[in-house]
């Protein structure tokens, strides 16, 4: 250990980069969570309880923590209920069309966030279409119906079963149909053996989805703030209206730190379902599952309606957004589609008009920018945690990882509160309401996720390449450059395609750190669904959304699909992410099992 | 060539190696033999120069290598899964340290073509990704990356281990072939006796980091040194106290107050009543099973001390039943004394004697 310690300090660039990690995460992971500590606990320099006073008696905000944890129970029951059934359906029942139900379900792969929120807010909302559209039906609808906990709930619900989907389905596709053949042989209903066999396998997956979908509604941002109205505001948009005001940053504070000390506390119970481990099948030779047929004729009608009833849900606003961005925002407004209605001048305003395109140029930029810090950085960072194994490279990592314990509102936060202002460390400069705050939070943001996957793949290199090379002659740089890079080249790409594509779209972030000249796509959007009125700018929206998506699809389609819908001969890389990467595999790292599922997911 | 002296190696409190002593001459094809475990690759890790001994001197050619860095070293080296750079083509694994060296293109270019012919790598292949070649011709390629850069020694650790039996035995024939042809100090590790017996000049068997014998395979196998050595390396029966008093009371030159050994395939079975041959003492017994192999046959006998097991040759002349009466001829001379006695655990399978393999 010492050893390796010392041979750590004999390479300059080992040293090197040790230097710029301690640096970047007492500056911006340790410092700044640290600092939202002080707030909350000593504003003035000294020890006080006055900032959870204060915010004992906020009723706004005492309401908005009730109102996310009855969001978070709710949705743990909702997006269960809808996420087991779409699995169910795609991949357990004989459905007729199930690929097709597939895709439908699965466009929240590629629309979610603030684009989801605000595509379902244009649609359903006050102005929306099918708000319109309904009017005519029935006279009498107030034009906000689709608002509040409910419509919360709605859009939620369906956001995020994207993961049962994945996980889930995984989990499924591992059941050994002779299970269920030697069930059915004793006798047992389709019934029974959905409920004793089947459902027992997946329920460590469903425990843990419930988890993250728990945490998903306690920390929710856009759904509550695009489509809450005045009666439900949960924490994170009211920690976004506190923090506003410096005078009430405290509260802010205090409102992150519960949030963050439920998301610990959340975790670690995940941490320890994990541990206890998902069934394995004791099959050595595990059969394929098979479709069961529904016997009861009723039964398999009643599977169908709902089936593609969901169906309808999931892929009907996609659908109205794809042609809506060809059409001009009166026929929306006014709900008359018309062959005439269609036009390509909202591609061609974002393609011809500055300011049309700025945002994504934003978006591009921030994404970029950061994606090759973090994948680049971390490329080397990956190596030595995983080469200098001690307490001191083991600290190191535990640090990488705060970003992923703390909800990104709390980092965010932090470093509003702790470079509005001077500090040393980062040489005196004021960073809050800079361009490059926004950076460095989108840094921190990705670095738990690139770092896992960067050391999974170096400890999937065999480690005799190293010794081979050393052997002819390469020195530690020149084996990096020459034999490891290589190898592990296609996964840094497909991280950086992940991370640059989610950053694309990202709001929760950006609306506390970004820039007023330099606003992101996420704002742009989320701003137009708060319009009076349907405008060119909505028409915009649409069109960014669609970008969006075949930027999303392809990305997915890049790093997970290839590799498994071209059966072509094995190849070395049969998909560009380790296993730990892909989605519902288990934890392949001992030390942290809980990261598999809630590491992928988070992203 | 090559020596270790006194050389000490720890892994913590873990001492791998305690006091390892070992010279190899020129040219030989020696093999270090020993169960999982015993230092084995320790020992070569260290001559490579990828472990630092905490104490003793490693020395190339009478000069002390122990704190030179691996290249500087004259070795090259072939791993148990031949770690062959997976991105770079065939080529470009075996140019990989003559361009580390900074050789001149033209140089790196014939070497490579001179050493590619010599280990019959074809033009061709050289132009291939090293995933697409076969487990025979990945061999070879880790053998001319080793060797073009003309090391005066060659270490292999296991690198037959990961292979499927078939392929092991034909890779282990072109392997021997290579060494002969290049005439290179080899060091091979290995844990499997077969390997070591067929294709060594001399073996070392070890057992936790200390070695129990050096010798030629054949004195390894028939003049096992050791208690250890005469288990791990084909295999033996220990006969019971009351056998050997009854072989000592015949005339045999045993001592019935050690542990004795006899090769299975020493031990002869005849028919009760018929002649012994001559030096033979005869043990009477009843066959108690058969198992049919085909090229031989396993005979169990209860005998008056207890059970001896017996290898026979299938000439499909004389086969004996379950319950037949036989007479277990034993050589005196075929018998391997040990000093000592314990308990011979580290036998954890019955491995195919050595000398009868099919
Ligand atoms: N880097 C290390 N750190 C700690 N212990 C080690 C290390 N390398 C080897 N050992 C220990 O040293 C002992 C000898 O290991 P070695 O690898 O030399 O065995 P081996 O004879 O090559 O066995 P195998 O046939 O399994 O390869 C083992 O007990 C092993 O656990
Ligand atoms: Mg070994």
């Amino acid at each position: 250990m010492s050893g390796s310690l010392r041979q750590l300090l004999r390479s300059p660039l080992f040293l090197v980069v040790a230097v710029v990690v301690l640096w970047f995460s007492a500056a911006f992971l340790i410092y700044p969570s640290a600092k939202v500590l002080t707030t909350v606990f000593a504003p003035e320099g000294e020890f006080s309880f006055s900032a959870i006073q204060r915010l004992l008696s906020s009723e706004r905000a005492m309401d908005s923590l009730r109102n996310s944890f009855v969001l978070a129970l709710v949705l743990s029951m909702t997006v269960n209920a809808v996420g087991i059934a779409i699995v169910l359906i795609t991949r357990y029942f004989d459905v007729k069309g199930s690929r097709m139900l597939w895709l439908g379900y699965a466009t929240t792969l590629v629309y979610g966030g603030i684009v989801l929120v605000a595509g379902y807010k244009v649609i359903y909302g006050e102005h929306g279409f099918v708000t319109k559209l309904l009017q005519g039906l029935i006279p009498g609808l107030d034009p906000a119906w689709f608002s509040g906990m409910f419509a919360v709930v709605f859009v939620m619900t369906f956001a995020t079963t994207g993961n049962h989907l994945l996980f889930l389905g995984n989990a499924l596709a591992k059941v050994d149909h002779q299970t269920i053949e030697a069930a059915r042989m004793m006798g047992a209903s389709e019934w029974t053996v959905l409920r004793k066999v089947v459902m027992p396998t997946l329920m460590p997956t469903v425990y843990a989805l419930t988890i993250l979908t728990f945490l998903g509604g306690l920390g929710a941002l856009a759904a509550p703030q695009v489509l809450g109205g005045k009666d439900f505001q949960t924490i994170t948009p009211m920690i976004l209206t506190f923090a506003n005001a410096p005078s009430s940053r405290d509260l802010a504070a205090t409102l992150a730190l519960i949030l963050g000390f439920a998301t610990i506390a959340l975790l670690a119970v995940l941490n320890r379902l994990e541990k206890g481990g998902t069934y394995f099948s004791v099959s050595k030779v595990p059969t394929v599952l098979q479709r069961q047929r529904i016997r009861n004729p009723l039964a398999n009608a009643a599977i169908h309606v709902l089936a593609y009833a969901l169906f309808g849900v999931y892929a009907i606003p996609p659908v109205l957004i794809v042609l809506f961005s060809f059409t001009n925002a009166s026929a929306i407004q006014s709900a008359t589609l018309g062959w005439d209605s269609f036009t390509f001048a909202n591609y061609a305003r974002v393609l011809t008009d500055y300011t049309a395109i700025w945002p994504f140029l934003v978006s591009i930029g921030y994404s970029a920018v950061a994606t090759v810090v973090v994948v680049f950085g971390l490329l080397f960072v990956a190596r030595i945690l995983q080469r200098f194994r001690g307490p001191v490279t083991a600290a190191i990592e535990y640090v990488l990882h705060i970003p992923w314990i703390l909800p990104s509102t709390m980092i965010a936060l932090g470093l509003i509160l702790a470079y509005d202002h001077g500090e040393w460390i980062v040489g005196n400069m004021v960073l809050t309401g800079t361009v490059a705050i926004l950076a460095i939070a989108y840094v921190v943001h990705k670095i738990p996720f690139t770092l896992r996957m960067l050391k999974a793949t170096f400890a999937g290199v065999d480690g005799h390449l190293e010794e081979a090379a050393s052997i002819l002659g390469a020195g530690s740089f020149e084996t990096f450059r020459r034999v490891l890079l290589p190898i592990v080249a296609p996964t840094a790409a497909a991280v950086a395609a992940l991370n640059f594509n989610s950053l694309l779209d990202d709001y929760d972030t950006a609306v506390f750190l970004a820039h007023p000249l330099y606003q992101p796509l996420g704002i742009v959007i989320k701003n137009a669904t708060s319009e009076d009125t349907l405008s060119d700018a909505t028409a915009l929206t649409f069109v960014y959304t669609v970008i969006l998506m075949v930027i999303t699809g392809a990305t997915m389609w890049l790093v997970y699909g290839r590799g498994l819908s071209r059966p072509r001969k094995r190849r070395r890389r049969t998909s560009a992410l380790p296993a730990t990467a892909k989605a519902g595999s288990e934890a392949t790292d001992p030390t942290q099992p809980a990261r598999s599922l809630a590491g992928a997911s988070k992203e | 060539m090559i020596e270790f002296r006194n050389v000490e190696v720890r892994f913590g409190d873990f001492v791998a190696l305690p006091d390892f002593q070992l010279e190899v001459g020129e040219g030989e094809f020696f093999t270090l033999l020993g169960p999982s475990g015993c230092g084995k690759s320790t020992a070569l890790r260290t001559l490579a120069g990828f472990i630092e001994p905490a104490s003793g001197q490693v020395r190339i050619e009478g000069k002390d290598v122990t704190h030179l860095p691996s290249h500087r070293r004259g070795i090259g080296m072939v791993f148990q899964n031949y770690a062959l750079f997976p991105t770079l083509s065939v080529g470009e694994n075996i140019a990989f340290g003559l361009k580390t060296a900074k050789t001149p293109a033209a140089e790196v270019r014939s070497r490579v073509g001179e050493i590619a012919r010599q280990v019959n790598l074809t033009p061709e292949q050289l132009g291939k990704n090293v995933a697409e070649l076969s487990g025979g011709q990945q061999q070879r390629v880790a053998i001319a990356r080793a060797l073009v850069l003309r090391p005066k020694i060659l270490l292999l650790d296991e690198p037959l281990s990961n292979l499927d039996a078939a392929l092991r035995k034909q890779l282990r024939v072109q392997l021997k072939e290579l060494q002969q042809q290049f005439g290179i100090t080899s060091v091979y590790v290995t844990h499997d006796q077969d390997e070591a017996l067929t294709l060594s000049d001399r073996i070392a068997v070890m057992r936790d980091g200390r070695i129990e014998q050096v010798a030629t395979p054949q004195d390894i196998y028939s003049r096992s040194a050791t208690e250890f050595v005469c288990n791990f390396v084909g295999e033996a029966i220990r006969l019971s106290s009351a056998d050997v008093a009854v072989l000592a009371a015949r005339g045999g030159g045993v001592d019935p107050a050690r542990p004795d050994y006899l090769r299975v395939e020493k031990v002869k079975i005849a028919d009760d009543g018929g002649t012994s041959p001559t030096g033979a003492v005869a043990l009477s017994g009843h066959v108690a099973s058969r198992t049919y192999h085909g090229m031989f046959s396993t005979y169990r006998v209860d005998t008056a001390g207890g059970q001896v097991r017996a290898i026979v040759k299938e000439d499909g002349r004389r086969s004996y039943a379950q319950g037949d009466s036989v007479k277990v001829l034993v050589d005196p001379t075929d018998v391997l004394q040990y000093a000592t006695s314990e308990p011979h655990t580290e036998m954890l399978s019955e491995p195919m004697p050595a000398g009868v393999a099919p």
